[in-house]
C-alpha cells in the first residue's frame, strides 16, 4: 500500500521516515537536487563527486533521525549535514576548495546581478570574456565569503537559515554578507568589472 | 535527473540492507542529559564561588590591614574568585555544545553567565547561604581549615592585645569564659567602656581586642564576631549597641 507524502512537510516525513524507508525515499527525491546544487556551487566540486558528497549526507540524516532538533527546518539541517561532509570529503581530498570554474554562468550572472543595483548589467556582461573575468573573481573570493554569498543570493536563505546551517549567530552572518560582497567589489574592480 | 534517481536508489538500498543503522534515541537523550548536567554543576559552583568571594570580601578585617597585621588579606578572595572563573569557564564550554549555543556570540554568553552567577551569587550571600557554606567549609575540609589556620592563630596573641575562641561559660555579661584555638581556657571581663559588636553567646566563636589582666584573664576593650562581616551592628557602643550590657 503507497501512501502520497507529497502532502507532507519536511517534519513530518522525518517522523515518519523512523522505520519507513518510504517516508525517508520522499525527502531524499524532494531535497537531493538542492542539495547537489548547493555542493557545486559552494565548493566547484565535480558532479559526480558531490553526488558522493551529497550521498552521505543522506546516509548521515538517516543515521541522526533520533538526533533532529525540530525547531529547526529540516532543509536547515540537512545543508548544515551536507555542509559539514562538503568540508570533510574536501580535506580528505586534500583539496580546500579549488573551484575550478564550476559555478556556471548563469549562477555567476545572476550572483554580480543581484550584488548591483544596475538593471542593464546582463547586457554588459553577455560577452563570454566578461563572464570569465566573473567567474575568476568568484574563485578569487575566500571559500567562506564564497559559500555565504551563494546561500544567501543563490539559494535564496534567510539570515536565520544561514546561522542554522553554518552555525553561526545571525549578526556574524550579517557581517559576513556585508564582507563578502566588499571583497567581491574589490575583486571585480580589480578585473575591471564595474559593480 | 537519472543521476539523481540513481543517488536515492543507493540510498534507500544501503538502509534496507541495514549497512545504515538509525542511532539509538537514548544515545541522543544521554548526550543531552550530560550536557546540560555538566552545565548545572557547573553554574552552581560557579554561584557557590561568587558568593564565597563576596562573603570573604565583606570579611576582610580592614582594621588590621590598615595596621599591617593582615598581609595576606587578599588570599582568600581571590581563592574564591579563581574558582569561580573556573567554574564559569567550564559551564560556557558545557553550554557551547548544546544545540542552540551558536545563535550566541562567544561574548554574548559570557556576558550572561557572568552577570547570571555574579547576581545569584549576591542572593546567595545576603540570604546566609555562603555564611553557611563557609563555615561547613571550615568545620569539614582539612584542607581548607589549614588555609584558614594562619588566621586563627594571628588572632590569639594576648600580648598584642589580640584573643579569639569559643565562649565556653557565660557567667554573666560582664564576665565569660573563653577557649582558644591552643585549647587555653581564658577568663574574660568587660568594663564601662566596652565596645559590644556582638553579644556572647555560649558555644559561639568571638574576637577580643583588649589587655592581658593577669595569669589566664583578658580585659576586653572590644568583643567583635568572629567575622566582621556577619556583624550588623559593627560601631555601636555599650550604649547604642542593642546587644547592652546588664548593669
Amino acid at each position: 500500500m503507497n501512501f502520497d507524502y507529497s502532502k507532507k512537510t519536511d517534519e513530518d516525513l522525518m517522523r515518519l521516515s523512523v522505520g519507513n524507508s518510504s517516508a525517508f525515499a520522499e525527502l531524499v527525491y524532494r531535497w537531493q537536487s538542492p542539495l547537489l546544487r548547493y555542493v557545486v556551487r559552494f565548493s566547484g566540486a565535480s558532479h559526480e563527486c558531490a553526488e558522493d558528497i551529497v550521498q552521505n549526507s543522506f546516509l548521515k540524516i538517516y543515521k541522526n533521525l533520533y538526533g533532529f532538533d525540530y525547531s529547526l527546518k529540516f532543509s536547515s539541517w540537512a545543508y548544515r549535514i551536507t555542509h559539514n561532509e562538503t568540508l570533510n570529503h574536501l580535506r580528505k581530498e586534500k583539496n580546500l576548495v579549488p573551484l575550478d570554474g564550476k559555478v556556471g554562468d548563469e549562477d555567476s550572472l545572476k550572483l554580480i546581478e543581484i550584488l548591483t543595483d544596475e538593471t542593464d548589467i546582463e547586457k554588459e556582461l553577455s560577452k563570454k570574456e566578461e563572464i570569465k573575468k566573473i567567474q575568476k573573481v568568484l574563485k578569487n573570493l575566500s571559500p567562506d565569503f564564497r559559500e555565504i554569498l551563494v546561500l544567501k543570493y543563490l539559494e535564496d536563505k534567510s539570515y536565520d537559515e544561514i546561522s542554522d546551517i553554518l552555525k553561526k549567530p545571525a549578526g556574524t552572518v550579517a557581517t559576513l554578507i556585508h564582507r563578502a560582497k566588499e571583497q567581491l567589489k574589490t575583486l571585480a574592480q580589480k578585473n575591471n568589472l564595474t559593480i | 535527473m537519472n543521476k539523481d534517481k540513481d543517488i536515492s536508489k543507493n540510498i534507500l538500498d544501503k538502509i534496507e540492507k541495514g549497512e545504515v543503522t538509525l542511532t539509538p534515541e537514548w544515545h541522543f537523550t544521554f548526550r543531552k542529559v550530560a550536557i546540560y548536567t555538566f552545565f548545572s554543576l557547573a553554574i552552581i559552583g560557579a554561584v557557590l564561588a561568587i558568593s564565597l568571594t563576596i562573603w570573604n570580601i565583606a570579611n576582610i578585617e580592614w582594621d588590621l590591614v590598615m595596621r599591617g597585621f593582615e598581609k595576606s588579606w587578599w588570599e582568600r578572595p581571590f581563592f574564591w574568585l579563581f574558582f569561580s572563573l573556573l567554574f564559569g569557564a567550564l559551564g560556557w564550554y558545557a553550554f557551547t555544545f548544546t544545540h542552540k549555543a551558536y545563535r550566541y556570540r562567544t561574548i554574548q554568553i559570557i556576558l550572561i553567565i557572568l552577570g547570571a552567577t555574579f547576581f545569584a551569587g549576591l542572593l546567595l550571600h545576603f540570604s546566609g547561604l555562603s555564611s553557611r557554606a563557609e563555615y561547613a567549609l571550615q568545620e569539614n575540609i582539612p584542607p581548607y581549615q589549614n588555609f584558614i589556620m594562619h588566621r586563627q592563630e594571628r588572632w590569639v596573641n594576648p600580648e598584642e592585645g589580640r584573643l579569639a575562641g569559643e565562649v565556653i561559660d557565660l557567667q554573666n555579661s560582664n564576665q565569660f569564659h573563653l577557649r582558644d584555638i591552643k585549647n587555653n581556657q581564658w577568663s574574660i571581663e568587660t568594663h564601662q567602656n566596652t565596645r559590644f559588636l556582638v553579644r556572647p553567646k555560649k558555644g559561639e566563636k568571638i574576637r577580643l581586642i583588649g589587655t592581658p589582666s593577669g595569669q589566664g584573664s583578658f580585659r576586653a576593650n572590644e568583643i567583635l564576631p568572629w567575622f566582621p562581616g556577619s556583624n550588623p551592628h559593627m560601631g555601636c557602643n555599650k550604649d547604642t549597641c542593642r546587644f547592652k550590657q546588664k548593669k
